[in-house]
This record gives C-alpha cells, structure tokens and sequence, in this order.
C-alpha cells in the first residue's frame, strides 16, 4: 500500500489580508459589547454632573435666602429698635436735649449712632458727637424721599459718613406728629455689621456671599475682599438680577471674571440683595468628577472586557489547538483520539475528527484486503496464464516429439530389417541412433516439466545467463525457421540474480514468444537478448526484436486484456510486470533504433554474501 | 522392389532425415535425401521410376508445394506425405491436389514401406478410380448427419469447429466421428479423406 508521504511543511493557506487572533477577535466583540455600557454610563454621569450643578445652584439660592431672611431679621430688630427710640415723649415735646440724652444711652447700650434730623435734612441730634458741636449736613437723601413718599422706615444705599468719612448705611425711620414728619431719625451702621450677619450664616467653604445694596454697590463680603467693597457691581451684570431671586450663571460679578454661578435674593425690607457665588472650581467638580470617574468606569470595563476576553480565548484557544493536534495526527495517519474539552463544539469536531479516523482504518484495512484479494487473483491469474502457455507449447512440444520419436520408430525399423537380412553390427548402429533419438525425446519432455511444475515460490540465486537461455530455448520450441537469427549478448562478469526462477523464465517465455510473433515473416527475423549491469545493484535484461514495432503509446502494451493477437489472452504482459515488479524491478518497452521493438526489465543483483559458489 | 526405384527424401530435421534414410536403405532402396524441397526442384524433374517422401512442414517450400511444382512441371512420381498432429487441413488438401497418401507422425517403419510400395505398383490416378465404387458402398450406411460432420472433418475441421459450424457439441461430434469410422471401417481420418475424395472422383 502506499503510504502518502507526510508533509513537515506548512500547507500553503491562502494569503488572507486581515487575519487575527481569536484573542483580538473576542476583544473586538468584548470591546463592541462595551461601547454601549460606556455611552450609557457617559450619559447617566452627564445627567448626574447636570443634577449636580442644579443642587449646587439650589443650594446656593438657598443660602442667598437664608443669609436674606437673617439680614431681614437683623433690619427689622434695628428698625424695631429705631421705632422704639422714635416713640420718646421728649422728642414728641420737641425736647431735644432730653431726647439727645437718651440717645446716647442707646448709643453706649447698643452701640450704633442715633442721628435726628430735622425735614431741612439738618441734624440736630449726633451721639457720634458731642452735644453742642457743629453738626454736618447728611449727604444722603435718597432714603429721605424714600421715607417721605411711604411714611415708613427705609434701610438707606451706603454712603460716606459726613463725621467718620467712611461708608455706612442707616435706619431712617420717620417721627410722624398727626401723621405727619416731623424728624427723621437714624441710626447710622457700619458695614462690618452687615459682614457678621453674613458670617453668622456659616457660608460653605469656597462660596462667597456679598450683599449689595439698591445701588448696586458692594455693602459686604464674606471674604473680605477689600477691592470689592464699596464698588458697584458691573451694570451689565446688575441687569440681570432682577427680580428678588434666582441663578445666573455667567461671570463672578464681584471677582475674577471666572464663569461661575451665582444665585441671588432680595431683601424685601431694605431692598437689598444678597449675592452667594459658587466658585469656580467648585461648578466644574461635580463634572470633572464626572469625568474621572467615566473614564475610571470605562478603562475598568475595557480593561475587564479585555481581560475576559483573553480568558475565553485562552480557553477556546486549548481545545483549538488540540483539534488542531488531532487533525495533524489525523494527515500523519495516527490514531485520533475523542476530545474532551470544555467546548462542546471542539468535542464534536474532535469526534468527528475520530470518527474520520475510524472511518479510514476501515478503508486502509479494506484497501488492504482488496490487495490481498488482487495478489491472490494475480497469483491465480499467473497460473492460469501458465497453463494457458502450457496449452500453447503442449501442442508445439507434441510436433517436437514426433521428430525424435519418429526417427527412433526409424531407425528401429532400420534395426528391425538389418537383423533380418542378419547385419547385427548395422542393427546396433541404428539401434543406438533410435537411443539418441529417445534421449533428445527426453530432453524435450524435461524442459516442460520444468515449465508446468516449476511452483516454487522462493527466490535463489541463479545465473542470468543460465535461466535466460533455458527460458529462450523452451520458447523455441517448435520454431524452425532457418531466417530466425537469435543472439545473446550478456555482460562478461557472471551476473547471478536473486529471482524465483521460474516466474522470470515465464517473463523470458511471454518477451520470446512475442517477439515470435511479431516477427514472423519478416526478413531480417533477428531477437537479441541482451543483460547489462545498471550499477551495482541492478541487472538490465532486455529483448530486442525487428518486428512491427510499438503503439504510439508503448504504455498500452502492459494493458490488461489489450492484444493485437486473434488468438491471445491479452494478460501475458500485464503479468510479466507484475512478476518484475514483485521482484522489485521495472519492465518497460520502447522503440527499437532502426525499427522493431525493445522490452527491457530490471532485477535485483544477488549480493556477494547470497552468491552461490558453483 | 526393382532397383532403377528411387526414393527421394525431403525431410528438414537431420534425424529424421538419416533415420529415414537408413530405413529405406535397409529396406533395400535406392535413396536421394534432400534437406529442402528447394533442393530437389533444383536438380530437375526425376525422371527414374520412383516417388517422393516429404515432410508437409518445412521452411521455405512445404511438401504440398512440391506437390503443385512437380504436377505443374508434368511430373506424375507419388508423392507421401508426412504430417504432424493437427495438420488435417493441409493433408485433405494435399490429398485433393494429388497426394498419394498422407501419414501422421509417429508412424511405423511398415505403414511407411507398405506405402511406398503401393505407390510404386500402382498409378495414383487409377488408385482412385479402382476405389471409388468400394468407397461408395463404404460411405452409403452413413445418416445424413453423420455425411455433414463427415463433409467438416475432410474440409480440415477440429472437432470443436465443426461442432460450432452445426450447432451441436463437441462431443456429439466425436460421437458422430466414432460413428463413421466403425461404419466405414476406416482406420484413421486419411483413410476417411480417401474414401471420399473416390466419392468425389465418381461421375
């Protein structure tokens, strides 16, 4: 049987321009199943810093109208404690020196400067002053129309204190006679307080809380920012904070120009408002936080989806190549064995891999009988032809002996007839030429017993040139044809071949016979044998005729059951091949120089230690 | 058994030749032996009361072209041939062209001089005429069917050819054959050529 050769190399695999790993491959999936996860978390991270923002805005309002409500409540105590001092029976009797005394005991009680000032805006009282000095004129006299057209107490804008020369604000409460002003009395603040107010509330690090007053102008700051204080805040910006509350985000109005937030309230007493900024920094938190924690969610689920996808292929990657092993064994014609793997489809392809395997034993060992049977039938086939040539050379061998036999009957009736006429020295001349005759007889008879016996199967080592000219001259028999030249051209050296010898003088017999026939009545009738070495090991023995010559195709010849002859089997030389081949040689024909045909077949030389020393 | 008889052997196979040499000699003949027919047409014509012995099968000319050469050339000598096994066909018409008589190898030495010396007494053209009338009552006890087979075996058919050619088997032939040769009383198939070949000469 012929084994196909195993191929070491790599099978040539068409060249495919993007050919990946199974790893990239599961990452690409793991990483395409990620991007949506990833947009979604982006998007809830987005709606989360969008929230964020809008509970630090919330928050901030908050804080604007809990600083608003405290600022409120600390101008209603003072407009309270103004309104109180208002009440004096001195100042309803217009007595100005008793109503001054017991505005400087409210000014040493509380602390803040009372001023009374007459509706000519003149003060005539001052507890910053000492009674009797020169009092100034107040510069401020927008709370003053304020308090004439509602007849109730109004928080003034800051202003520039005409004794202190610093900005304050004050409480202008009227001091009505018959619902009508007769005084407007004051009590002048400083700034500072405003800031305490702010403070008080506890502000959240990093916020800033300025209130403002009516106009605008920086009235205090709970980071003490001098170069705020007493400026007005940019128009453009005081436009929008209109209304008594609400969020506007834009520029710090009172600092760096950052973007920011800022939300504000009014207070309803004073009109006055309150600014809480969110600092920048603190805005941009929730979505740098945000972003931080996208980009830390999103590398974790890529490094993760990558990292299982490593894994699945690793896993599918061992049952792949186990495959792969089988499938190898699989072409070497090794035994392939179930998988047993994780992967189920591995495990089917893998019995179906074995199932191949059994599956091609069964073949082999099909194939294998087939041969079996073949050798058998060529064998049967072979001893079929030998009979078949037996049959054909009976007949000539059966003329053959009717020669020496007919003789001997001769020269016995020769014999027969001397002694009668008494010449016994004659009769015995002829009785031994009968002899001769009877022997040649025997001769004939021993070359086909030889032929129809010879079933010895085992090789041995015999002369090539013996076993050729015993073959040549069994196939004579029966030919006398004084044209027919027969020549034997062997090598000089006494080539002894391994061989079963009478299954290559069957070959010798077939070659002879048809070159017989190929050439009868041709003029010249020449057959050459010839053996020539063909290096050390191998014996070239060819028959060369003057015949016809080949077919074209000198291969069609060696066909099973092709014949030119009307009386042939047709198998004499698909079995001549088969006996070489058996013997591990090769039997080929070929034209012939100068016409005729060539059948040459290759054997074995007998190694010097199987010679057989004769 | 005069000796101005002279017996001209043609015989290509050296023992042979001598040995029918020496039988012939012994038996008191004068002897020509020749290795091809060739050889004999070479010399000319004999002329001298005798006849030829020639073997059928020869390379170059065949006994049954000595046979049409010596006729053509007006040369009456009988001429007794020697046949090998099988070759039927060449004899019936060896004996149809004029042979004096057939005999197949091996023979004995005296089926050969029992011929001779028929053919030296007798003319070969009245041995058939003398026979002719013996042959038809010989052949008459004959069915129909055994005439056909006869018909196929002096044509030169085996057995199993003329078994074909009728449609029966080999082995009704040879039934058949067995048959003619006890009615007929023939020793062998040339003597069953004869006999009919006499048929075929009578009017």
């Amino acid at each position: 049987m012929a084994i196909s050769t195993i191929s070491r190399t790599k099978p040539e695999v068409a060249k495919v321009p993007y050919e990946r790993s199974l790893a990239w491959h599961l990452t690409t999936l793991c990483l395409a199943l990620a991007v949506p996860i990833l947009i979604l978390i982006a998007m809830l991270t987005w709606s989360y810093a969008e929230s964020e923002r809008e509970r630090i805005a919330h928050d901030a309002l908050r804080t604007a109208q809990g600083v608003t409500a405290t600022l409120d409540r600390e101008f209603a105590g003072l407009i309270a404690t103004t309104e109180v001092v208002a009440l004096s029976r001195s100042l309803k009797r217009d007595d100005l020196d008793s109503f001054d005394a017991e505005a400087r005991e409210v000014y040493e009680q509380i602390g803040v400067n009372v001023v009374l000032r007459d509706r000519e805006n003149r003060q005539v009282v001052n507890t910053r002053l000492p009674r009797g000095a020169q009092l100034p004129t107040n510069v401020d006299t927008e709370s003053d129309r304020a308090v004439l057209r509602t007849k109730k107490p109004v928080v003034s804008n800051l202003f520039i204190g005409a004794v202190t020369r610093k900005p304050m604000f004050m409480v202008n409460v009227p001091v009505l006679r018959n619902t009508e002003i007769i005084y407007f009395l004051n009590l002048s603040l400083q700034p500072e307080r405003i800031r305490r107010v702010i403070l008080e509330d506890n502000p959240p690090a990093g916020w800033t809380v300025a209130v403002t007053d009516r106009l605008g102008i920086v009235v205090a700051h709970s980071t003490q920012q001098e170069a705020m204080l007493n400026r007005h805040l940019p128009i453009v910006i005081q436009s929008e904070y209109s209304g008594d509350e609400g969020i506007v985000r834009g520029e710090n109005p009172t600092g760096d120009r950052r973007s920011t937030l800022t939300a504000f309230s009014r207070s309803q007493l004073s009109g006055w408002m309150v600014l809480v900024i969110v600092s920048p920094d603190q805005i941009a938190a929730p979505l740098r936080y945000a972003l931080v924690r996208l980009a830390g969610i999103g590398g974790g689920i890529l490094a993760f989806s990558a990292g299982l996808a490593l894994v699945f292929a690793r896993r599918i990657e061992g049952p792949v190549d186990a495959v792969a092993i089988q499938a190898a064994r699989l072409g070497r014609g090794e035994t392939v064995h179930p998988l047993a793997t994780p992967v189920r489809e591995v495990n089917t392809l893998g019995n179906v891999l074995s199932q191949a395997d059994r599956e091609r034993k069964a073949v082999d060992a099909a194939m294998r009988r087939g041969e079996q049977r073949l050798r058998e039938m060529q064998n049967e086939l072979l001893h079929a032809s030998r009979i078949s040539a037996m049959g054909q050379i009976a007949a000539a061998l059966a003329h053959e002996l009717n020669q020496p036999l007919g003789a001997a009957t001769n020269f016995l009736g020769a014999a027969r007839l001397a002694l009668k006429a008494d010449h016994p020295d004659r009769a015995l001349a002829r009785i031994e030429q009968a002899g001769e005759q009877t022997v040649r007889a025997g001769a004939i008879l021993g070359r086909l017993r030889d032929f129809i016996t010879g079933r010895e199967t085992e090789r041995r080592v015999v002369s090539a040139a013996q076993l050729l000219e015993d073959a040549v001259a069994l196939s004579l028999v029966g030919t006398s044809d004084p044209k027919l030249q027969i020549r034997f051209d062997f090598t000089p050296d006494k080539r002894q071949i391994l061989v079963d010898r009478v299954q290559i003088q069957q070959v010798v017999f077939n070659l002879m016979r048809n070159a017989l026939e190929a050439t009868e009545g041709k003029t010249p009738r020449e057959i050459v044998v010839a053996t020539r070495a063909a290096g050390e090991s191998e014996l070239v023995i060819s028959v060369a005729d003057s015949g016809p010559g080949l077919p074209e195709d000198p291969e069609a010849v060696f066909e099973p059951f092709a014949t030119t002859k009307a009386d042939g089997m047709g198998i004499g030389l698909s079995i001549c091949r088969t006996i070489i081949e058996a013997h591990g040689g090769r039997l080929w024909a070929e034209p012939r120089p100068g016409g005729g045909a060539v059948f040459r077949f290759t054997l074995p030389i007998a190694r010097s230690e199987e010679t057989i020393h004769d | 058994m005069t000796n101005e008889c002279v017996i001209h052997v043609v015989e290509d196979d050296q023992p042979m030749r001598d040995s029918l040499v020496v039988l012939l000699e012994e038996a008191g003949y004068k002897v020509r032996a020749y290795t091809a027919a060739e050889e004999l047409l070479a010399i000319g014509i004999p002329t001298e009361q005798g006849c030829v012995v020639s073997d059928v099968r020869m390379p170059g000319i065949d006994g049954l072209t000595l046979l049409r050469r010596l006729r053509a050339a007006g040369s009456a000598l009988p001429l007794i041939l020697i046949t090998g096994h099988g070759d039927i066909s060449m004899a019936v018409t060896a004996m149809k062209a004029g042979a004096f008589d057939f005999l197949e190898k091996p023979f004995e030495a005296d089926a050969l001089l029992a011929a001779i010396e028929a053919a030296l007494r007798l003319r070969s053209s009245d041995a058939n005429a003398e026979d002719a009338e013996t042959a038809r009552r010989r052949l008459e006890k004959l069915t129909s069917r055994e005439y056909e087979v006869l018909d196929h075996l002096v044509a030169g058919k085996s057995n199993k050819e003329a078994a074909a050619k009728l449609g029966i088997s080999p082995r009704t032939v040879e039934f058949h054959r067995a048959h003619i040769m006890e009615k007929t009383g023939a020793k062998g198939l040339p003597e069953l050529v004869r006999l009919w070949l006499a048929t075929r000469a009578l009017p």
